[in-house]
């Protein structure tokens, strides 16, 4: 045991010394290549604190209840609550209305902000307004069939859960709110046969109902529940509660107060209504207009609404109050929201802030170098035609420098051309290729591109009637052509679904200013099955996209790259059934047709296809390898199994022995040979999966010993490479020799990305996004497949090797994001810079941080913290010493010559 | 009706039974009670990776409401105390205990105190300390330790050389016959005199022999 100790002491003495290697940030380095942006989510509940709505307390879609200042739009605080629905998501929102209550809360007014959330367990929570800090909780186990139908509301000092069971009762309980003690023995059973499900709201204390052409209503605090009916002019279908003002609904198109049963507004024009001390808001939208009117008065008009906001208005909360110089008119503080998620404050015909909520849903990223400043393109259009002869080119040179000159001179008079958009906005490409566009997908169908330096939020583009594709599959983003193609601009593609057709929609974009190309969005007349770039550059260097309609069909956009397909090979998973299948497309020059062929497929399902595929993992497209292969400690060549087709398939099912049985496919997608599977017993998801060069790792759960697994696999050819130069799955590539080790890990991972750079010459390291925010840089040294729990003689050890220990230790230095954690971490993206040490990296989830990491520390930029003031110094020391001496030794020989 | 009611209490029996996990996160010495509170808004107790979350009242206390039996990890998320995830577990009839994690040996039970009182010991440290250029560093160099040490010891020597008889006996060492045009006293010869003074004249003669020749 005494042995066992020390040896373990000393291999912590190696691994300290080895991490300490590894690069940290240093604490002034703070923000100085990282920023953060927190968010909440789309609203879902909104209320303006009662004093001088100075905060807005809101809840969203993404379970989150947070205090917005409405000065700057800031998150004062914000609780995240538990992402599955059952427990998390916010059924009901109340603020309280009453001023006097707000600062102090005693046993008479216990809350300022009282959430209910989930519907098994029904969680009922008081918070503090001005911290957020909870001040009481109580929870409820529902005891029906359907409590996610549970509706809430809440009378003086109690809370009321209202279950309605459709076309039987409503079960009516009434709780204290602060103690959750019931305040009658037993719930009240109101029978009540006519309700329906799509038909009926809840509007405070009032159950109203459509029925037919009568509208019913219920009041449920009333001794005798006598129910009231209102005679509909026509068979309304819509019924909806109006935001702002308890008891008052909107049926059909018309506006009821539920308290007299009155029509308070005819809606004629369909329009936003919001309700506010029995004031009427209509809110008009049209062409960037925006018109908010109360009683034929308006209230607020803003003629320039930014694009942003172009999506479905619709008034949260408001705080109005009767203008000094004109009583009749009302002033207005206005928390508005979008479709999308986007949340402003108008104010005095102003938007004072915007908050893109829409940024909490991210599908797809990409990191888009800049385009060439006016001055570079110029020089790039000189170097551009290589084949001229040299009088020509002589010509072009000193027509380059005359236009310079000229430029210079007019520029300077303020008569030049004006600067390009890019140049305008800033956006052009810096030395070291650090200053990127990130072009963001969203769920929601809105593009944003952001600036990865500053976090500037360049343009914004909302895609109508955008969807994702079945079985979870997000819209795709792909990239056409880069910015390295002077002077063509950089081209973006979207493809995605239509709402309403299920039919295809491409969009093509210039991501660096934004606008669209060609006709904009292109309703596409099939439905989609595949979409991919092809592989090679068509026209303009731009690359088509070959699409793969419900029928097999073949689309290859534009259609001239119709011939580039020969050849192509593709494979589809059928994700629930587990089958994968391998198809070869092949061009017919007689008919300028191509057609897909099947070549192979494979079936994952297991017996009884219990074994569903829950991740694929494909490397990098753009990844690079600049080592072929491993040095061993004999001075030999491991060379590494490097397939570009490769692909990792994960696959998850119940089992009647083991429980829960988990696999891993490594399957060449053009031959669809299965090269290499794993099985782990008794372990389930979630799997992180990262895939690249020729290692595999990824994070699972043992439900036997309950703790989080990462397994690492390399795959090497051995020492003798069998082709240098091309890889071909189809000539019977060797079988790989397969090194694996599995390691513990204390925490969970939400999120698993390697690094990458420009040429691949710099260490990877694997990015591990925690659940609990942070983001780690593993070393690959850690991770390593190779650690060997046999310390191996002097003689035999490998470079750079260390003894295998079976847990990964999750050292602070390593966390990149430090104490900015990020909530619920959904992915990381990494793109190179133009620096080969460097990679950048964007973490996103319900917040986004973007950063930049150097694996194997900065080794092509000197320093930050460079000594100029040391070296310069020296440097004159040196110089006026010599100098010095020189004249000394002079005097010295005049000295000596006289003697 | 009655089939609804029938359904209803089947399942009010499945779902009684639910527990709830207590506990207190302890305030860090270093805090007073302001900063405390403001601590508490950034922290929030997690249980299996956010299946469940806690939050915490102003006095660091909280209550995790119907849980079911099983074995769930606890960890106090804060961006700035580290704090020891803890394995709780609560048996079919409720009993709940709470457990040090220890991923290397699962099976070895280190009980802990129930209801939970979470104790920080660490603040997180995510940074390297940058090194600053010091005027020791280079003098305590070995590179200039080397060139500096014996600058010194040539400089006391030549000094106690100076001070001493040494200098005196060395210059009676030395033969009065040589060659003047070279100021410099023959080292190797001033150090082989200091060996053997008999040897040495037996030397030199050879060696003026050799000389003259």
């Amino acid at each position: 045991m005494g042995k066992l100790t020390s040896y373990s002491v000393v291999i912590f003495v190696i691994l300290n010394l080895i991490i300490s290697q590894c690069n940290a940030l240093y604490e002034d380095q703070i923000g100085l290549f990282d920023w953060r942006k927190k968010f909440v989510g789309k609203i879902k509940f909104g209320h303006f604190d009662a004093t001088n709505a100075d905060k807005a307390i809101i809840a969203t879609d993404e379970n989150v209840l947070a205090a917005i200042s409405s000065k700057n739009g800031d998150i004062l605080w914000r609780k995240v609550f538990e992402k599955e629905n059952t427990r998390g998501e916010i059924k009901f929102l109340h603020v309280t209305k009453n001023s006097k209550s707000v600062t102090s809360y005693n046993e008479q007014n216990p809350f300022d902000v009282i959430t209910v959330n989930g519907y098994n367990p029904i969680l009922f929570r008081g918070w503090d307004m001005n911290n957020g800090n909870l001040i009481w909780e109580w929870a409820i186990t529902p005891t029906t069939t359907n409590p996610e139908e549970s509706m809430f509301f809440f009378n003086e000092f109690n809370i009321y859960h209202v279950l309605p069971v459709w076309n039987s009762h409503i079960e009516v309980t009434e709780y204290h709110a602060s103690t959750g003690q019931p305040t009658k023995s037993t719930s009240s059973m109101i029978s009540a046969g006519w309700i329906n499900k799509d038909r009926c709201v809840l509007s405070s204390q009032y159950f109203a109902c459509v029925v037919k052409e009568q509208l019913l209503v219920l009041d449920l605090l009333a001794e005798t529940n006598n129910i009231r009916t209102k005679a509909l002019e026509s068979p309304a279908t819509l019924i909806k509660v109006l935001r702002g003002q308890d008891n008052y609904i909107q049926v059909g198109r018309q506006v009821i107060s539920l308290d007299d049963l009155k029509i308070v507004f005819e809606n004629r024009d369909d329009d936003e209504v919001y309700i506010e001390n029995s004031n009427i808001l209509k809110l008009t939208q049209s062409n960037k207009n925006l018109k908010i009117t109360s009683d034929e008065q308006e209230v607020t008009e803003l003629n320039d609404l930014p694009e942003t906001l172009d999506n479905n208005l619709q008034i949260i909360t408001s705080k109005c109050k009767p203008k000094r110089e004109n009583p009749n008119q009302l002033a207005c503080r206005l928390l508005v929201s979008t479709d999308d998620g986007a949340l402003a404050l108008i104010q005095q015909g102003k938007i004072k802030w915007i908050r893109e909520e829409a940024l909490t849903k991210i599908t797809a990223v990409e990191f888009l170098e800049l385009s060439l400043s006016d001055a570079q393109g110029a020089m790039e259009e000189e170097l551009n035609n290589a084949d001229a002869d040299i009088l020509s080119s002589m010509y072009r040179r000193l027509h380059s420098q005359y236009s310079t000159v000229k430029n210079i001179v007019l520029q300077v008079l303020g008569l030049g051309a004006p600067p390009s958009f890019s140049q305008r906005a800033g956006l052009v490409r810096d030395d070291f290729g650090l200053h990127k566009m990130m072009v963001i997908m969203t769920q929601s169908g809105k593009l944003f591109g952001i600036d990865n330096v500053s976090g500037k939020q360049h343009w914004v583009k909302i895609l109508k009637n955008f969807e994702g594709f079945a079985n979870g599959q997000s819209a795709k983003l792909l990239i056409q052509r880069t910015s390295k193609y002077y002077p063509h601009p950089a081209q973006c593609a979207i493809i995605a679904k239509d709402k309403n057709t299920g039919n295809g929609i491409l969009y093509q974009f210039n991501p660096i200013s934004g606008q669209s190309i060609d006709k904009g969005v292109m309703n596409l007349n099939f439905k989609i099955q595949y979409a991919s770039l092809l592989h090679e550059q068509g026209e303009n260097f731009l690359r088509g996209i070959l699409l793969v309609d419900d029928k097999n069909n073949v689309h290859v956009l534009p259609e001239t790259s119709l011939k580039q397909v020969d050849g192509f090979f593709l494979y589809t998973v059928n994700k629930p059934s587990g089958i994968l299948t391998g198809f070869l497309l092949q061009y017919d020059e007689k008919t300028n047709t191509a057609n897909m062929m099947p070549t192979w497929t494979v079936n994952l399902g297991g017996t009884d296809n219990e074994q569903k595929i829950t991740h694929i993992a494909s490397k990098n497209a753009i990844e690079r390898v600049h080592s072929q292969g491993r040095v061993l400690a004999d001075r030999s060549v491991l060379y590494k199994y490097i397939n570009p087709n490769l692909i990792a398939v994960v696959t998850e099912g119940p089992d009647s022995i083991h429980k829960y049985i988990l696999n891993v496919y490594l399957i060449d997608v053009v031959s669809g040979a299965v090269v290499f599977s794993m099985s782990h017993r008794r372990a389930k998801g979630p799997v992180k999966i990262v895939h690249s060069e020729n290692w595999l790792v990824y994070s699972f759960y043992n439900e036997k010993i309950r703790r989080n697994e990462i397994t690492s696999i390399e795959l090497y050819e051995g020492k003798v490479q069998t082709n240098s130069t091309t890889w071909s799955s189809l000539n019977s590539p060797p079988v790989p020799l397969v090194e694996r080790q599995t390691y513990i890990f204390s925490s969970t991972i939400a999120a698993l990305r390697e690094t990458i750079t420009e040429k691949g010459i710099t260490n990877k390291h694997v990015l591990m996004g925690l659940e609990t925010g942070s983001v780690l840089e593993m070393p690959w040294m850690l991770l390593d497949p190779r650690r060997q729990s046999m310390v191996p003689p002097e003689k035999q050890r490998e470079e750079g090797i260390i003894p295998y220990i079976p847990e990964l230790v999750v050292q602070h230095e390593n966390i990149i994001n430090y104490n900015q954690t990020i909530a619920r971490i959904n992915g990381i993206y990494t793109a190179p810079s133009g620096l080969e040490s460097t990679c950048l990296v964007l973490v996103y989830g319900l917040d986004l941080f973007v950063t930049r990491v150097s694996p194997s520390k900065t080794f092509d930029l000197l320093k930050e913290d460079f000594d100029y003031f040391l070296i310069s110094t020296v440097l004159i020391g040196l110089i006026t010493a010599s100098y010095v001496v020189k004249h000394l030794a002079a005097k010295k020989t005049i000295k000596q010559a006289w003697k | 009706m009655n089939e609804v009611f029938a359904q209803d209490i089947k399942i009010k029996t499945q779902s009684m039974h639910v527990y709830q996990i207590e506990g207190k996160v302890l305030k860090p010495k270093s805090l007073n009670n302001d900063s405390f509170k403001n601590m508490i808004q950034e922290t929030e107790i997690v249980i299996n990776s956010g299946k469940y979350k806690g939050f915490l009242k102003d006095d660091g206390t909280f209550v995790i409401k119907c849980v079911q039996p099983g074995s769930y990890l606890l960890e106090v998320v804060s961006s700035k105390y580290v704090y020891e995830p803890v394995k709780i577990e609560i048996n079919n009839r409720g009993k709940i205990r709470a457990r040090k994690v220890n991923n290397m040996q699962p099976f070895q039970v280190i009980l802990l105190q129930y209801p939970l009182k979470l104790k920080t010991n660490a603040t997180y440290n995510f940074f390297q300390k940058r090194e600053h250029w010091k005027i020791t560093d280079i003098i305590f160099s070995p590179m200039v330790l080397m060139m500096i040490v014996p600058l010194i010891l040539l400089i006391l020597l030549q000094k106690s050389m100076n001070n001493s008889g040494f200098k005196n006996e060395m210059e009676n060492l030395q033969l009065p016959n040589f060659d003047s045009s070279d100021n410099f006293p023959d080292v190797t010869k001033m150090f082989s005199n200091l060996i053997d003074r008999t040897q040495q004249k037996q030397l030199n003669h050879r060696l003026k022999n050799c000389i003259y020749k």
